[in-house]
């Protein structure tokens, strides 16, 4: 699964160390979700969505959609 | 101090005091061995744990560091693989050995007890992936 988590969360301008705090995961979570080389959870995906006030499909993109 | 941090200093002492019973009780007790374990446990588990909490004390941040690796989601996932494929491994190589018993003519009852290990496992794995199933 592809995210677009790196772009948004540069967009806003927070590091992956405040990310990782404001979820309680570590920063090393927030890198391999960022490299794509881990999934989250939904619980974390709904956290991280509700974190940067966007839907979880705004941050997540299911394969099937990748154009 | 933490009230729990001085319960294990205090059960760090009452393991030396135990210890220290043992020299003048030596010729009173038919087991003076049980005292010396008894005592060196308490010794052990009680200053490990103040130690501990002592830490846990002073470093604030290192402990919620910790619990936020210890729970973290990425971490049990890996712990967990990890655990599943060392369980795996470790279970083929008791088959291997027991193999290699039998093809090098040795004892029996290392055979037996290599393939009961085997058994063992598959049966509590059976055992708690039915346990799993129910509950998911």
């Amino acid at each position: 699964m592809k995210n677009r988590l790196e772009a948004i969360r540069k967009e806003r301008g927070v590091t992956q160390e405040a990310l990782a705090a404001a979820l309680e995961v570590t920063r090393q979570t927030i890198s391999s979700l960022e490299k794509g080389r881990y999934n989250p959870s939904i619980l974390l995906a709904f956290k991280l969505a509700r974190y940067f006030e966007l839907r979880i499909e705004d941050i997540f993109i299911y394969e099937e959609d990748v154009p | 101090m933490r009230r729990k941090t001085k319960l294990y200093l205090a059960l760090g002492l009452c393991g030396v005091l135990v210890l220290a019973l043992t020299l003048p009780l030596k010729g009173c007790l038919s087991q003076p061995g049980i005292l010396i374990g008894l005592g060196s446990a308490m010794v052990g588990l009680g200053v490990g744990r103040f130690a501990l909490g002592r830490f846990e004390e002073t470093h604030p941040r290192a402990l919620h560091q910790a619990e936020i690796e210890a729970k973290d989601e990425r971490n049990q996932a890996i712990r967990f693989r990890a655990q599943a494929q060392s369980g795996v491994v470790l279970q083929w190589l008791t088959m291997a050995a027991a193999w290699l018993c039998i093809l090098m003519d040795g004892p029996l009852w290392f055979t037996l007890a290599a393939v009961g290990v085997f058994t063992g496992k598959t049966v509590l794995e059976l055992g708690l992936m039915a346990y799993h199933q129910q509950r998911m």
